[in-house]
């Protein structure tokens, strides 16, 4: 192993792959790994499917496809080259933009640059370390909302209410509403930089 | 964000169809890297949100549906299992398989009479192949096939269903059981059942072969705007659902599994809409060995550092491992923290002359650490360091007491000459302050250039860091993540940068860029290498399509990437002893090596 000297050039040989023969290993309880992955990741890949779908019938469907997918992978005996996480997720977006294309017939332009938007944000946020200090952050940043911003983020992403009806039981329009709650995200935003020394994203 | 791009968003996140002519308005303002920025940003907040927010009861519910789902999934599975174990062991049964058979075979003959026709459904033009009856009529194998707006649905053999889109343009060759579906532009569903037969799709740049999957073909074409105006490039797309599709492309054979997805380019004529028949592929790369790595496990590497004296001592920057240091090539690694209280390290300096000297820079406000005994211990070396999230470092190497180090969040560029013991804040005319990359000129070491991100562009100093001026005419990719300088020619400098911009070339030092990305699949270039040995040859690791590779200085590029798992590759180092070995440091693989 390592390097040697042949006269004045320098050559190098690779090693033996230790262990080269994959053996297939069963799983001791197939069901309590599924869970254990279940527990570890499915508010994770439910955020990022539910930011691109907006209903939350879609959302768990298609979260549902994608650890199915990955069920099917533990019961074959297969397993997850690094983290399951990110696998799940890369899934959960395959399946998500396959789902946009197929019902709502979004152009192959525009899906495979928010495909990429998307999984571009997505290492970012699931990468950073300090995620508990993110959401402790976006936590104290909600608390300074108005009363009437924080019923609007409530209704939204906390009831999971789409923009028409919020709309329609305020007496407004949906344009009106979209709005209201881009100004909330970016005022979030612009919180988040502040308590985190100026660093939450590359938009902020 | 632009307002018609934040408008249309919205109606695509609101469920609502985006209306054709819109489209195109959209794609560009996505291509605007501060629409890009501003929709990444949007859509970061939007998961926080979501995450933060999500009712536990409700997401808990959904938890057990799922949990339930699973169960009933291996009880079907278990089910099938008996149910083929029993026909296999009980006579009547095998009898009664029999009969099934011979009867299914019967059925199969008859059926394939019908299955050699075409089923065609929704909005398809047929252009029929030379001296075969005119259209209108229904479509018959040979025929040129272009799918209306509407896009339509193929069905072949009883056991392919083909999605077209609007725009594409395939022709069906093959026979029963064995289609084949050659496709020129546009994008093709394809969903192929298992068991009755084999299914190839040909695209300008090689086969896809499957016997029961779903998969995405997706073909478009770059053109080659004042070089070749005769060729231009096809960039096929593959993405799985469901099952494996094994691809025969390039000369590199291999297999892309469900959720995987490939991008392949390749050269093709162009006054040919359909190909006659396959475009020849390329030569198979023998000039690089294929990668090869072992870990470090879930290596989500940010920076490599290899010993100038030994090339096969090299230390791995990871996100949240630390420091992890192999002394066999890559082969075996092991954890290097003792003292290293940041444990995201997106930069690594080796001391070119003491090479047991080397300094790390952290992420989330822990500064730099330094080692002087390989890595056996770090201290913190952070007096005067304001800026606490380093990105890159770089060491004088005719000096190496002096130091730069790269920040992140505004504050730019620090200077140290003493070896860490102290660093000054060095950014006069940097107006670019989050800081990506630095290199420094091995000639003249006073001389040294930084590649920042946020539409700055490449900064030049002359003065050992005292002043700075931007030097970005013709530098289009103003977000830099990387850069690499010619050690032979050292007024030749290479800008990796993102947002689809690529590679950048300089000749002067700076002073004038032009984009040298030909052959090069993504451009979104995450790190660039030089071989130290032959300048003019370049490595540089994408985000998406792992290691390209241009022996002319940047001239035409081409994908390395056989025996590497992980296609995005975020830091890629060459060695001084070495220059024929690469290393590669992937985004969640670990590091893999080729020589």
């Amino acid at each position: 192993v390592g390097s040697r000297v042949n006269g004045p050039t320098l050559t190098w040989t690779w090693p033996r792959r230790p262990g080269q023969k994959r053996k297939e290993e069963a799983i001791p309880d197939l069901h309590q790994v599924f869970r254990e992955l279940v527990d570890r990741h499915y508010g994770s890949v439910w955020a990022c499917v539910s930011v691109l779908t907006g209903r939350s019938a879609d959302t768990e469907d298609l979260v549902h496809q994608a650890f199915l997918l990955a069920f099917e992978r533990l019961a074959d005996g297969g397993g997850f080259a690094g983290d399951p996480g990110k696998w799940l997720r890369g899934t959960a977006r395959h399946l998500v933009f396959a789902w946009w294309r197929e019902k709502r017939r979004l152009p192959e332009a525009v899906a495979g640059r928010l495909e990429a938007l998307a999984a571009r944000q997505e290492e970012d946020a699931f990468s950073r370390a300090d995620r508990a200090e993110i959401r402790a952050a976006l936590r104290e940043c909600l608390a300074k909302l108005s009363e009437e911003e924080r019923r609007l983020v409530h209704r939204r992403y906390e009831e999971d209410e789409g923009l028409a009806r919020i709309a329609e039981s305020l007496g407004l329009n949906a344009v009106t509403i979209r709005t209201r709650l881009h100004r909330i995200r970016q005022a979030l935003r612009r919180c988040l930089a502040t308590a985190l020394s100026g660093g939450f994203s590359h938009g902020a | 964000m632009e307002r018609e791009a934040d408008l249309l968003l919205s109606h695509l996140l609101e469920d609502l169809a985006l209306p054709e002519d819109r489209a195109a308005a959209l794609v560009r303002a996505l291509d605007t890297p501060d629409t890009a920025g501003e929709v990444e940003a949007e859509f970061q907040t939007e998961m926080l949100l979501r995450e933060v927010l999500a009712r536990e009861g409700s997401l808990d519910r959904s938890r057990q549906r799922l949990l339930a789902r699973a169960v009933l999934r291996e009880k079907s599975r278990a089910l099938r299992r008996a149910r083929r174990l029993r026909l296999r062991v009980t006579g009547w049964a095998a009898a009664a398989l029999a009969v099934v058979a011979a009867g299914s075979a019967w059925l199969w003959q008859v059926r394939s009479q019908r299955w050699e026709r075409i089923e065609a459904r929704g909005d398809v033009a047929v252009i029929p192949i030379a001296g075969g009856p005119e259209a209108p009529r229904a479509p018959q194998r040979g025929d040129r096939l272009v799918a209306g707006p509407g896009g339509a649905r193929l069905r072949l053999g009883g056991y392919c269903e083909l999605a077209l889109d609007g725009g594409t343009e395939v022709v069906v060759r093959g026979e029963a059981r064995k289609e084949v579906v050659q496709i020129a532009l546009g994008r093709l569903v394809s969903k192929v059942r298992p068991g009755r037969g084999t299914y190839m799709v040909l695209t300008p740049a090689g086969t896809l072969e499957v016997k029961g999957t779903e998969f995405v073909t997706t073909v478009s074409y770059e053109d080659r705007k004042g070089t070749d105006m005769k060729a231009r490039t096809a960039i096929v797309t593959v993405l799985v659902l469901a099952g494996v599709v094994g691809f025969d492309v390039g000369g590199e054979r291999g297999l892309i599994s469900v959720g995987g997805s490939r991008v392949f380019a390749a050269e093709v004529a162009q006054e040919r809409t359909i190909p006659a028949g396959l475009v020849p592929a390329q030569p198979p790369n023998t000039e690089t060995s294929p990668w090869e790595g072992n870990g470090p496990k879930d290596g989500n590497i940010h920076a490599l550092a290899v010993d100038p004296a030994t090339p096969t001592t090299l230390y791995a920057g990871t996100e949240g491992s630390g420091v992890l240091k192999s002394t066999d090539g890559g082969w075996n690694w092991t954890a290097i923290n003792t003292g290293l209280a940041g444990t995201s390290v997106y930069a690594l300096a080796v001391d070119p002359t003491t090479p047991t000297t080397l300094y790390a820079g952290t992420w989330h406000g822990h500064g730099v650490f330094k080692s002087t005994n390989g890595g056996e211990n770090w201290r913190a070396v952070n007096a005067g360091l304001t800026g606490t999230y380093v990105n890159a470092l770089a060491i004088d190497p005719k000096t190496p007491t002096t130091l730069y180090a790269g920040t992140w969040h505004g504050h730019g560029v620090f200077k140290s000459t003493n070896g860490g013991e102290n660093w000054s804040a060095v950014n006069a005319g940097l107006t670019g302050t989050y800081v990506n990359a630095l290199t420094i000129d091995p000639t003249t070491p006073t001389t040294l250039y930084a590649g920042t991100w946020h539409g700055h562009g490449v900064f030049k100093s002359t003065d050992g860091g005292e002043n700075w001026s931007a030097v970005n005419a013709g530098l289009t990719g103003t977000y830099v993540n990387d850069l690499a300088i010619d050690p032979k020619t050292s007024t030749t400098l290479y800008a990796g940068t993102w947002y689809g911009h690529g590679v950048f070339r300089s000749t002067d030092g700076g002073g004038n860029w032009s984009a040298v990305k030909a052959g090069m699949a993504d451009s979104y270039v995450y790190a660039l290498a030089i071989d130290p040995a032959t300048p003019t040859t370049l490595y540089a690791g994408t985000q998406g399509s792992g290691v390209f590779r241009s022996t002319d200085s940047g001239g035409k590029w081409r994908d390395m990437n056989t025996g590497l798992p992980e296609l995005c590759v975020r830091v890629l180092v060459t060695a001084r002893t070495m220059p024929t070995l690469i290393y590669a440091g992937t985004c969640g693989d670990g590091v893999f090596a080729s020589q």
